[in-house]
C-alpha cells in the first residue's frame, strides 16, 4: 500500500482504501481500479492524497515504473527533448526517482507555496522603487562579512607569506578551521593521507585554492546568520553543495580550470536567491508561484516578476566584498556562459546546476531543470556517458559533506 | 543500485517535432489573436503543450495543425482549445489580502460614498482575465461584508471575463477544492461557503452579483460589451502580454473606467514605463490606479 497525491494516478493503481468526499460521502469505495476517469473525479473533488496498492508485483513494479517516467517527465518540458545531455539525465533521474519510490519514497503533492504565512510579509521595495543596488546596499548595512576572509586575503597579497602564515590566520578561527579540515579530508579531495592540520592542508591543497575553500565556509556562515523566513536554507545549501561538488568533479576533467574555484563558485552559485528572499518575500513566493504555474525556470520568473534577476544581485555584492573577479564572473554569468570572460567554469557551473536540479527531483526539488543552451555544452565537450558515473559519485559525498558544512 | 533493462534509453521526445518556422507562425497567431507573447525560450514548451493536443486529434505536423487552426470548419472551437492550453489560469480566493484590505477599508468605502452622495447607489466592478472565478467572488464577499444587509438597496454588477472556455464553466459552477481556499480566512469560508460532495460552493447571494463572459482583452470590440466601472481588477494578466498589447489593455481601461473610478493591478505589475494614462497612487497595502485627464 502506498499514500500518493491525486496527481500522480496513473491508470492500474487500485485503491487500497476507501476515499471519502469532503462532505463525508463515499466517493469510491475499496478495491476500485483507477483509470483517467477516476482521476478527474478525485481531482475535482479536491481529494488530496489516497491510498492504493497494485494488482501484483509485476504489475506494482510497472505502475512505479510509469510514475516515475511521469514524474520526472514534468521536470523537463522546457528543455530540448533531443539534447543528448537531457535525454541522459532524463534516464538517470528515472532510475534514482523508481529506487526511491521502491523504498517507500512518497512523491511530493503540489504543495502550497502560498502559504498563509506570506501573505502577512511585506517587500523591502515596491516594483520599479528600488532595484538590485538598493536591495544589496540595504543587506551590506546589516552585517559585514566575515573578517578573516578579509585577513586571509592581506596575507595572500603579502609575496613574503608562507604556508604558515595562512595557517595562523585560518587557525584563529576554531569552528572554521574545523569545517575546512573537514571538507579536505572529505573523499571529494582524494587525498592519501589524513589532513590534521590548516598548515598540512595548505601544502596539500595550494595557498589560491585553500583561500577559495575558507572562502566558500565563510559565505555559509555569512548567510546562516541571515537566513530568510521563508526559505528552507536545509534545502537550499544542499542544492548549493549539490552543485559545488558537481562543478568540482567536473572541472577536474579541464586543465586550464581551478577545481576549488569551481568549488566555491558553485557553493556560491545562487546566494542571490538568499538577499533576494529576505528583502522581497512576497515578490520571491510570487516567482516560485510563476515558475511552477508557467513550468520555467526561476532567471525567467524572476525577470517577469521581479525585472531583475538573482545573479543581478550576487553581482553586486560580490563586488562590494571584493571577491576574485574570477568567482564573481562566474556565479554571475552561471546562466549565461557566453556572457562570462571565464567561459569555461561559467558553463561548468551551468551544468553542475543542471544536474543539481535534477538530481534534487529525487528528493523533492520541485522546479524545472533550468536548461543550458546547446552551443554551450557542445563546446565545454563533455562526454554524457560521464555523467551517470558522476552523479552516483556525488550522491555518496552530498550528505556527509552537508552535515560537515552547515 | 537495480537497474531495469526496460528502463533504459527513455525518450524525452513525446511529440512531433516543432520547427522555429513553425513555432513563429504559431506565436505570431497567438499573439495576434489574444495578445499574449511567448518568447522563443519556450519553444519546448509549446511543443509539449500543443503535442497531447495533435495527438488528439490525430494531426501529424505542427504546419498542419497550424492550417487546422486557421482554415477548418472548426477552428472556432480549436481556437478556445489552444486558448486552454496555452493561458496559464493560476489564482485563488483572497490572493494578495494587503491589496484586498486597501480595496475593503479605503477605496471602496470611499467609493460607495460618493456614489450615494450622487444618489445613484449602484456599482459596477470588472474582474478582467478572472480564471476560475475566484477574484470576482472574493470582490463579491467583500462587498457583503462591506455593506451587510444594507446591499439590498444597492444596484451592484461584478463583471467577470476570461478567455478560457474551461476556466469560465469552472467559475459558473462556482465549487472551489481546499487548494483555491489556502488563504482564505475561516470565518469567511464557514459565512460563504457550503461544503458538498464535490467541494466548497460559493454562497448564491454572491453568486447573483457575478456575471461571466468570455471576452479577449485584446480586441476591442469584445472589450464594448462591459459597461463603464468604477473599479477594475486585472491582475496578473497583463504580465503575459507585451509592452504595445500591454499598452492597448490599458487604453481599453482608460475608456471604461468612469473619471474619478480606480484600477487594480497585480502585486508584481507596473505599468509607468508603459503609459501615462494612469498615475499612480501609493498607499497602505499597494498601489491603486487613477485616471490622468
Ligand atoms: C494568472 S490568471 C489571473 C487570475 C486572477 N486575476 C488572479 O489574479 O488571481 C490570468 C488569466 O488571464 C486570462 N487571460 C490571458 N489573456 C487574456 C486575454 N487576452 N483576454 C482575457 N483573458 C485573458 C487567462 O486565461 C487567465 O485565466
Ligand atoms: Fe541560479
Ligand atoms: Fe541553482
Amino acid at each position: 500500500m502506498k499514500k500518493i497525491c491525486v496527481e500522480y494516478i496513473v491508470p492500474g493503481m487500485i485503491l487500497a482504501k476507501p476515499v471519502q468526499g469532503l462532505d463525508g460521502s463515499e466517493l469510491f469505495p475499496e478495491g476500485t481500479e483507477l483509470g483517467e476517469e477516476e482521476k478527474k473525479v478525485l481531482e475535482d473533488a479536491g481529494i488530496d492524497y489516497i491510498y492504493v496498492t497494485a494488482r501484483s508485483e509485476e504489475s506494482e513494479q510497472s505502475i512505479l515504473q510509469t510514475v516515475a517516467q511521469e514524474y520526472a517527465f514534468k521536470f523537463f518540458m522546457y528543455v530540448n527533448p533531443d539534447n543528448k545531455l537531457f535525454v541522459e539525465l532524463f534516464n538517470i533521474i528515472v532510475e534514482l526517482i523508481f529506487d526511491a519510490l521502491k523504498k517507500g519514497w512518497e512523491l511530493p503533492c503540489e504543495d502550497y507555496i502560498r502559504a498563509k504565512s506570506v501573505e502577512r510579509m511585506r517587500d523591502l521595495f515596491l516594483k520599479d522603487m528600488g532595484g538590485p543596488e538598493d536591495i544589496v546596499k540595504h543587506e551590506l548595512s546589516l552585517a559585514s562579512f566575515p573578517d578573516v576572509y578579509f585577513r586571509l586575503k592581506k596575507v595572500l597579497e603579502n609575496p613574503s607569506s608562507s604556508a604558515k602564515d595562512i595557517a595562523e590566520v585560518v587557525s584563529s578561527d576554531v569552528a572554521l578551521t574545523t569545517k575546512l579540515l573537514k571538507l579536505v579530508n572529505s573523499p571529494l579531495f582524494g587525498l592519501t593521507q589524513k589532513v590534521d592540520s590548516v598548515e598540512r592542508a595548505v601544502s596539500l591543497v595550494g595557498e589560491e585554492e585553500l583561500s577559495n575553500l575558507v572562502l566558500g565556509i565563510s559565505a555559509i556562515r555569512y548567510f546562516k546568520d541571515i537566513p530568510p523566513e521563508l526559505m528552507d536554507m536545509q534545502t537550499f545549501w544542499k542544492h548549493s553543495l549539490s552543485c559545488a561538488i558537481f562543478a568540482k568533479i567536473i572541472a577536474s576533467n579541464y586543465r586550464d580550470v581551478n577545481d576549488e574555484v569551481l568549488f566555491t563558485a558553485g557553493l556560491l552559485h545562487d546566494v542571490g536567491k538568499l538577499i533576494l528572499f529576505k528583502n522581497m518575500p512576497y515578490s520571491s513566493v510570487e516567482t516560485l508561484v510563476f515558475a511552477r504555474e508557467n513550468m520555467v525556470p526561476m532567471m525567467e520568473a524572476e525577470e517577469y516578476v521581479l525585472g531583475f534577476t538573482h545573479t543581478d544581485i550576487s553581482k553586486l555584492l560580490m563586488n562590494s566584498w571584493q571577491f576574485p573577479n574570477t568567482i564573481n564572473d562566474i556565479v554571475s554569468n552561471h546562466h549565461n556562459p557566453t556572457e562570462a570572460s571565464f567561459e569555461t567554469g561559467a558553463a561548468i557551473v551551468q551544468l553542475a546546476d543542471n544536474l543539481a536540479n535534477a538530481v534534487g527531483i529525487s528528493y523533492g526539488n520541485t522546479f524545472v531543470v533550468p536548461g543550458m543552451d546547446e552551443d554551450v555544452f557542445d563546446k565545454l565537450n563533455f562526454p554524457v556517458e560521464k555523467l551517470k558515473p558522476i552523479v552516483l559519485k556525488h550522491n555518496k559525498l552530498l550528505n556527509d559533506l552537508l552535515s560537515a558544512l552547515t | 543500485m537495480a537497474i531495469t533493462l526496460s528502463m533504459r534509453n527513455l525518450s524525452l521526445r513525446k511529440t512531433p517535432k516543432l520547427s522555429n518556422e513553425e513555432f513563429k507562425q504559431l506565436t505570431s497567431f497567438i499573439y495576434e489573436k489574444t495578445g499574449i507573447s511567448i518568447p522563443p525560450r519556450r519553444k519546448y514548451l509549446i511543443e509539449n503543450k500543443l503535442g497531447k493536443r495533435l495527438n488528439e486529434l490525430n494531426i501529424k505536423t505542427y504546419s498542419d495543425y497550424i492550417k487546422y487552426l486557421k482554415f477548418s470548419p472548426q477552428k472556432e472551437t480549436e481556437f478556445k482549445k489552444l486558448c486552454e492550453l496555452i493561458t496559464i489560469n493560476e489564482t485563488c480566493f483572497f490572493r494578495d489580502i494587503k491589496q484586498l484590505t486597501l480595496f475593503k477599508n479605503i477605496i471602496l468605502p470611499e467609493m460607495l460614498k460618493k456614489r450615494q452622495e450622487q444618489g445613484s447607489k449602484s456599482l459596477t466592478i470588472w474582474s478582467a482575465g478572472c480564471s476560475s472565478g475566484e477574484e470576482p467572488y472574493t470582490l463579491g464577499i467583500i462587498l457583503h461584508e462591506v455593506l451587510k444587509v444594507s446591499i439590498i438597496g444597492w444596484n451592484i454588477k461584478i463583471y467577470a471575463n476570461d478567455l478560457s472556455p474551461a476556466m469560465l464553466f469552472k467559475a459558473r459552477k462556482g465549487i472551489y477544492n481546499e487548494y483555491s481556499l489556502r488563504t482564505t480566512p475561516e470565518n469567511i469560508k464557514k459565512k460563504y461557503f457550503t461544503v458538498t460532495k464535490e467541494g466548497y460552493k460559493i454562497h448564491p447571494k454572491v453568486q447573483k452579483l457575478v456575471n461571466f463572459q468570455l471576452i479577449n482583452l485584446a480586441d476591442p470590440r469584445d472589450v464594448k460589451k462591459i459597461p463603464k466601472s468604477d473599479i477594475i481588477f486585472c491582475r496578473n494578466v497583463i504580465i503575459y502580454f507585451d509592452d504595445a498589447v500591454k499598452k492597448k489593455v490599458l487604453s481599453h481601461f482608460y475608456e471604461n473606467l468612469k473619471d474619478d473610478g480606480y484600477l487594480f493591478l497585480g502585486y508584481s505589475e507596473s505599468i509607468h514605463r508603459i503609459t501615462k494614462l494612469f498615475k499612480p497612487q501609493i498607499k497602505p497595502g499597494g498601489i491603486v490606479y487613477q485616471k490622468n485627464l
